[in-house]
């Protein structure tokens, strides 16, 4: 993924001045944030904008001050760590802490930091940086204080400022301070309750903006959780433009600035014919005839033989690599795998396109925010029948027509040229074409319940199980089986089980297994108990409403049917078979069915998730629902001897 | 030569081979890089193996140049990847450089399925560096199935006179693996091999001593549950041992010497850090009359509620007792310096103690590895008891359970004239006895009204180890998290949104001392643990023992079982049987698994029940009474741990009378 150096690093980017002229005690403090261990009594950052050789230039300096308030916090929030990369050039920094002594305090200077590289998840090498360094004593009524100077590469990259932390802050203000000639913009986001005050003001050609906001709570993290940036209130700035000489130069401020931005890093991409790169698209195309044959094939070879290694040094985390270089090299990050997509597509005859998205984890579009925060994904798409067809390479077992699951319903900024573009919303993949269909015949062999399932996986579940797979072997294959397979009880024991591959290109396998679950038949004197909700397909926590602010999210949309027959066994006959239930709301439904038929009982669940969130509106639904379900879940059949 | 280094080893040529030292061509050269790489075949016993190392060799040379000793090491490794999987393993390679070492003659290469070599240029090999040490990171172009890895670099250091190389992964096997260490002729090293790795006699030539050791066909280990998987790796230490040239006789670089330079710098302090430390010790404050085990309890948790020790200080001057003092921040060394120094002030006779922690890789007695001395205990001789400089969130007599129940080196202090020194040995690190690690449980539950939820009054204690786990919760966490851990673990015994009167006793870090017990009770109201099935009631009594841990279907169990720390699990349900309802199959609650030594119950799941009246009573006793059970008794042990999630599925059916 590009861009990843330049994503906010939230807890760390946030900084302060301290409050003029006001100096709060501990004592206020903790009454004003109580059961709080230390506060952020001030976080500030100013960024000034100037000319410099007739180009803006940015400069940030930040400045924040925490409060100790309790001793128990020896060692907790002692380490620091403040990043930055060649975007983002560190170039000051300082840190003490003011220790309370008596009425009055003493300034304990930090004189000792390391820098060292910053490592991140996917990518394999950058040249991101942290430097780290210790406060000494944090004792309750100490402040902990850091000053920093950054300098910004490019006008392009200003951060993002969040008005959150994990600790609660007393005060925190951003301003911007800019020359007349420069239009600023900006935009509050997750501000519903109107906490972010904005000022505005001009001293001589000099304007300056300011946003302000106090007591803010500390934010919390939830499971399930989209990325913070869905809820967690912040302000993103950017420079639409300057004037020099009397003329106005876009930088941006609408798509198509962002755009031919964008474009200049395709620039001498593909453009030499390569004959290895013919070869190769000639021979996977052979004997294809249709265009969405022949991108269905390229598709799968750069999946199957492109793997995943970035390295971001600089413009690398921007600039596609040649196509004929990853050909060459078997590795590449996303804009890789796209630049060789679409070139072996274009020497197909397919029309392809690169395409810049952002994945879910960016809760922008680029009409809203037409900034380069709004992506960190490259793609490509290709028209086929006039129709558009994402095509991710990154993930190696992503069906040909479906999306990547983290792109689903994001606006892709799709290429058609130096100057042409056009913005296309990615689908959500329906809950019908993701599917687990799963049949079992049972049986009661004393208290053991014995069966033979066969289940089939589709879609998006299709490709997760084929990604499994393929990473297990021997022993790993059978214990990643049996996770999938098992049902009923932790006791689940999996016999012989078989995968077939049914479609490859489509994902579709089916896996049968045969299984003993022992003890989860009770019997007792001339009854047996049965639940036939082997597995319960709604199920989750209740969601505290009172605390919760985030949406759940759900990687994808789907639906599960689960057939359970169940042999009676001789001898016996229904007792009681449980009542019918169907529940729904606008984001689930569950269907849970028994029917009795001569010498079998049949229970079927049918299960749909049919949104990719559950807002924090709809939260109450959610526990409705969820108790309903769990209600119903504990029905049993009852077989009674004849 | 690549093709000898895989062809099978003969056993019988064993023996032979240790009287003639090196197995011809079984080594490589210094320089195994050949112009013209040849595909290998995947070796038959492998065959289903993602990918594999056919040769990993290193060369450990030691030569002077001038009068200057250096240290060449000369890694070489030959990889060969058979699928998507192999592929994804290596084809990012990241090499440790050291810190002071000189990394020169990197080469890396890919031998593709067609036999094509494509070399990767060295403007692509990057650097990082990462807590201190710095990286070498480069990918592998052009790699498929069936296409091998190599690479190959040589690093320059300072000498260090110890080492030690892992031949074992969790998941590529190693088919065969080479350690070569060349000295100049008086200068002589000694190695063992764990596990299974070969070391053979060594061997001299005009100028130079060779030993050699190598190992085959290793095949992968995995962790398991309750395994310990570091002390089973195959594996070599080496050392440097004796000089020929000075005293031919004389052992270097024992564990008697390291006690004597532990001991220097471990309790070497300025007069003014001496200072420093007797004021901060006065200004705790102890009683006059206070035991020697009052003032070592009083002196940890004070240094521990004020210092704060953090392995990743960054600071050069970590374990200067002012300093300390003065930032209150220190390193792992500096916390035991400082500590050891307050006891030493305050009067109060104290060892240190290098433990053989158990999920490491071992302090070997007979081969003085100094690298494997990685922690530090404090003993006191006058309580018998230990202490752990370096855990905030233990104290005395707890440590963390894996350093104890072990063996350790014991640095005791002697004077010898005016010289203090330290003499070391080995000795037992006791573990804290079973029976002093509790997880209890006491429910009483009956139906509300309604007959479809239950009122349960739940009290857990836990004593021991059972309680240091969680008592951190109320030393490090705000008043709301600690509300939400709290109600987590209330819920183990029954999911429920509505629990009322929750209560937690001696919560603190301090009640270690006399090992109070935990206790975390509750009202939980919990339609949980009810299913229904027509008019009767099916009460889910064994959920409430709360999740269990269960071995039932796992793949062949490789490792003996371990536990983090011997203990037993009380737990007593009582049941109020619903008015005008009975149960009849009360006798599913009876269990009983046992494994006896002298008549001591050492491993155990016993569940009985009684009725009186209309009120159930069910006690459970589970017992792990011994810190280790060998794999000749890993089936009862897996028998006792799938017993109580057993009981989880204990069902009573209620019917009306």
């Amino acid at each position: 993924m590009k861009l990843s150096k330049i994503v906010p690093l939230l807890i760390c980017a946030v900084a302060a001045f301290t409050e003029k002229g006001v100096s709060q005690t501990v004592e206020d403090m903790t009454v004003k944030f109580p059961g709080k261990m230390a506060v952020m009594s001030s976080i500030n950052r100013q960024l000034e904008i100037s000319m410099k050789d007739g180009l803006p230039f940015a400069r940030s300096s930040e400045v924040s001050e925490m409060m100790i308030l309790d001793d128990k916090v020896n060692g907790v929030f002692n380490k620091n760590k403040i990043y930055h990369s060649s975007f983002n050039e560190l170039k000051k920094l300082e840190a003490y802490t003011l220790v309370a002594d008596g009425n009055s305090t003493k300034k304990m200077k930090v004189s000792e930091f390391k820098t060292q590289s910053a490592q991140s998840e996917s990518v394999f090498y950058d040249d991101r940086k942290e430097t780290v360094f210790d406060y000494p004593k944090l004792t309750r009524g100490s402040i902990a204080h850091v000053e920093s100077e950054f300098y910004n590469k490019d006008i392009r990259f200003i951060t993002p400022f969040y008005f959150s932390h994990y600790l609660p802050i007393n005060n925190a203000s951003y301003s911007i301070v800019f020359p007349e000639d420069v239009e600023v913009r900006y935009l509050i986001k997750n501000d519903d309750k109107k906490t972010i005050q904005v000022t505005e003001s001009q001293k001589g050609r000099k304007k300056k903006i300011e946003f302000t906001a106090t007591q803010i709570n500390n934010l919390d993290y939830f499971a399930s959780s989209p990325s913070i940036s869905y809820y967690a209130p912040h302000v993103i700035v950017y420079i639409a433009s300057y004037k020099k000489d009397d003329a106005v130069n876009p930088v941006f401020g609408s798509v198509d600035e962002l755009y031919k931005w964008n474009a200049h890093f395709l620039e001498g991409i593909n453009t030499a014919p390569d004959a290895a790169l013919k070869q190769l698209a000639d021979s996977i195309g052979k004997g294809k005839s249709s265009s969405r044959e022949k991108a269905a094939a390229i598709y799968s070879w750069v999946q199957a033989h492109i793997k995943y290694v970035a390295f971001e040094e600089g413009l690398e985390g921007f600039i596609p690599r040649q196509a004929a270089d990853i050909y060459h090299k078997r590795y590449g990050d996303c804009k890789d795998m796209a630049s060789l997509l679409t070139a072996l597509l274009k020497l197909s005859g397919v029309d392809a396109h690169f395409v810049w998205i952002g994945t879910r984890h960016i809760p922008y579009s680029y009409s809203e925010v037409p900034l380069p925060i709004t992506d960190n994904h490259m793609i490509c798409a290709a028209k086929i029948d006039n129709e558009w067809i994402f095509l991710d390479a990154t993930d190696p077992h992503c069906i040909f027509g479906y999306p990547t699951s983290m792109i689903q319903d994001k606006q892709a900024l799709v290429s058609s040229g130096p100057d042409k573009y056009e913005l296309v919303k990615v689908p959500i993949i329906a809950p019908e074409k993701n599917n687990i269909t799963d049949s079992t015949f049972l049986s009661i062999q004393n208290n053991t319940l014995k069966g033979n399932c066969s289940v089939r996986y589709t879609g998006y579940f299709g490709s997760d199980l084929y990604n499994n797979l393929q990473q297990n072997k021997e022993d790993d294959e059978r214990v990643y089986v049996r996770r999938r397979m098992s049902k009923g009880s932790n006791k689940f024991i999996m016999n012989d089980y078989k995968i077939n591959y049914t479609d490859p290109a489509k994902r579709e396998a089916v896996i049968s297994s045969n299984f003993d679950i022992p003890d989860y038949v009770k019997t007792i004197g001339d009854e047996i108990y049965i639940n036939l909700n082997l597995e319960r397909l709604l199920y989750g926590a209740v969601i505290d409403t009172a605390k919760r602010k985030a949406p759940v999210e759900t990687e994808f949309m789907y639906t599960i049917k689960q057939v359970h027959v169940l042999d009676i066994p001789a001898g016996y006959t229904v007792n009681y078979l449980p009542k019918n239930t169907s529940l729904s709301n606008s984001f689930t439904s569950l269907r849970i069915e028994y029917e009795q038929r001569p010498g079998k009982v049949i229970a079927t669940q049918y299960y749909t998730v049919n949104n990719l969130y559950i807002q924090a509106g709809e939260f109450t639904q959610w526990n409705n629902i969820l108790s309903k379900a769990l209600y119903a879940y504990k029905e049993q059949v009852v077989l009674q001897k004849k | 030569m690549r093709k000898k280094m895989i062809v099978p080893f003969v056993t019988g040529l064993l023996a032979q081979f240790a009287a003639f030292s090196q197995p011809a061509g079984y080594f490589p050269e210094k320089n195994p890089w050949t112009d013209k790489p040849q595909l290998h075949q995947m070796p038959a016993l492998f065959s289903t193996s993602s990918a594999v190392y056919l040769q990993d060799s290193r060369i450990c040379e030691y030569k002077f140049e001038g009068n200057d000793l250096y240290q060449y090491i000369t890694t070489h490794k030959l990889i060969k990847v058979m699928n998507d999987k192999g592929i994804e393993l290596f084809n990012k390679i990241f090499i440790p450089s050291g810190g002071k070492s000189d990394l020169s003659d990197l080469k890396a290469r890919v031998i593709t399925s067609s036999g094509k070599v494509i070399d990767i240029p060295g403007d692509k090999i990057k650097e990082e560096e990462i807590d201190g040490r710095k990286y070498k990171l480069f990918a592998m172009e052009g790699l498929d199935k069936g296409s091998e890895v190599e690479y190959m670099f040589v690093s320059k250091k300072a000498p260090t006179f110890f080492g030690g190389e892992i031949f074992q992964s969790r998941e590529v096997p190693y088919v065969l693996a080479t350690m070569t260490i060349i000295s100049p002729r008086h200068l002589k090293f000694e190695a063992k091999g764990f596990n299974g790795f070969t070391i053979l006699q060594d061997s001299v030539t005009a100028d130079q001593r060779f030993l050699y050791g190598y190992t085959e066909n290793v095949k992968e280990l995995d962790d398991e549950k309750y395994g310990l998987r570091e002390p089973y790796l195959r594996r070599v230490d080496y050392k440097f041992s004796y000089n020929l040239d000075k005293k031919a006789d004389v052992e270097l670089y024992t564990w008697k010497e390291f006690a004597r330079n532990a001991y220097i710098n471990f309790t070497t302090i300025t007069d003014k850090e001496r200072k420093a430390a007797t004021k901060f010790l006065n200004a705790i404050g102890i009683p006059e009359n206070a035991s020697e085990e009052k003032k070592i309890q009083l002196i940890e948790d004070y240094c521990k509620n004020k210092i704060n020790a953090d392995d990743k200080l960054v600071s050069e001057d970590a374990s200067n007792l002012e300093a300390i003092i003065k930032t209150t921040n220190t390193n792992t060394f500096g916390i035991c310096k400082f500590m050891a120094a307050l006891f030493d002030i305050a009067g109060i006779r104290y060892q240190l103690v290098f433990p053989s922690v158990r999920d490491q890789l071992p302090l070997d007695e007979e081969l003085e590895n100094w690298n494997r001395i990685e922690e530090t205990l404090l003993y006191f001789p006058g309580t018998g008891q230990f202490l752990q400089p370096d855990a905030a969130v233990m104290r005395y007599p707890f440590i963390t359970p894996y350093w104890s129940g072990t063996r350790g080196l014991f640095l005791k202090g002697t004077s010898i004239g005016d010289v203090k020194m330290g003499v070391g040995k080995f000795d037992t690190i006791p573990m804290i006895p079973f029976d002093q690690h509790a997880h209890n449980l006491e429910l009483s539950a009956k139906f509300d009204a309604t007959s479809d939820s239950l009122i349960i009054n739940s009290k857990q204690i836990l004593t021991g180890y059972g309680a240091t786990g969680y008592r951190p919760i109320w030393a490090f966490l705000t008043k709301d998290k600690q509300d939400e851990m709290l109600k987590d673990i209330v819920s183990s015994v029954a999911k429920s949104e509505h629990i009322e009167n929750i209560q937690a006793e001696n919560t603190k870090l301090t009640d270690n001392w006399d090992n109070k017990p935990l206790v975390i009770s509750a009202t939980i109201y919990s339609a949980d643990p009810v299913d229904r099935a027509g008019n009767k009631i099916l009460l889910k009594i064994g959920e409430l023992i709360g999740p269990q841990e269960q071995m039932y279907q796992e793949k062949t169990r490789q490792l003996p079982a371990e536990m983090q720390y011997p203990h037993v699990l009380k737990r007593r349900i009582r049941f109020e049987i619903p008015e005008g309802y009975q149960v009849k199959n009360l006798k599913d609650l009876d269990m009983d698994i046992q494994q006896k030594e002298n008549g001591e119950v050492t491993l155990g799941f016993v569940s009985k029940h009684s009725v009186t009246g209309n009120m159930l009573e069910v006690d459970i006793l589970e017992t792990y009474r011994n810190q280790s059970y060998p794999l000749s008794e890993f089936e009862t042990f897996k028998k006792v741990i799938n017993a109580s999630a057993d009981f989880n599925k204990v069902v009573l059916v209620l019917e009306k009378k």
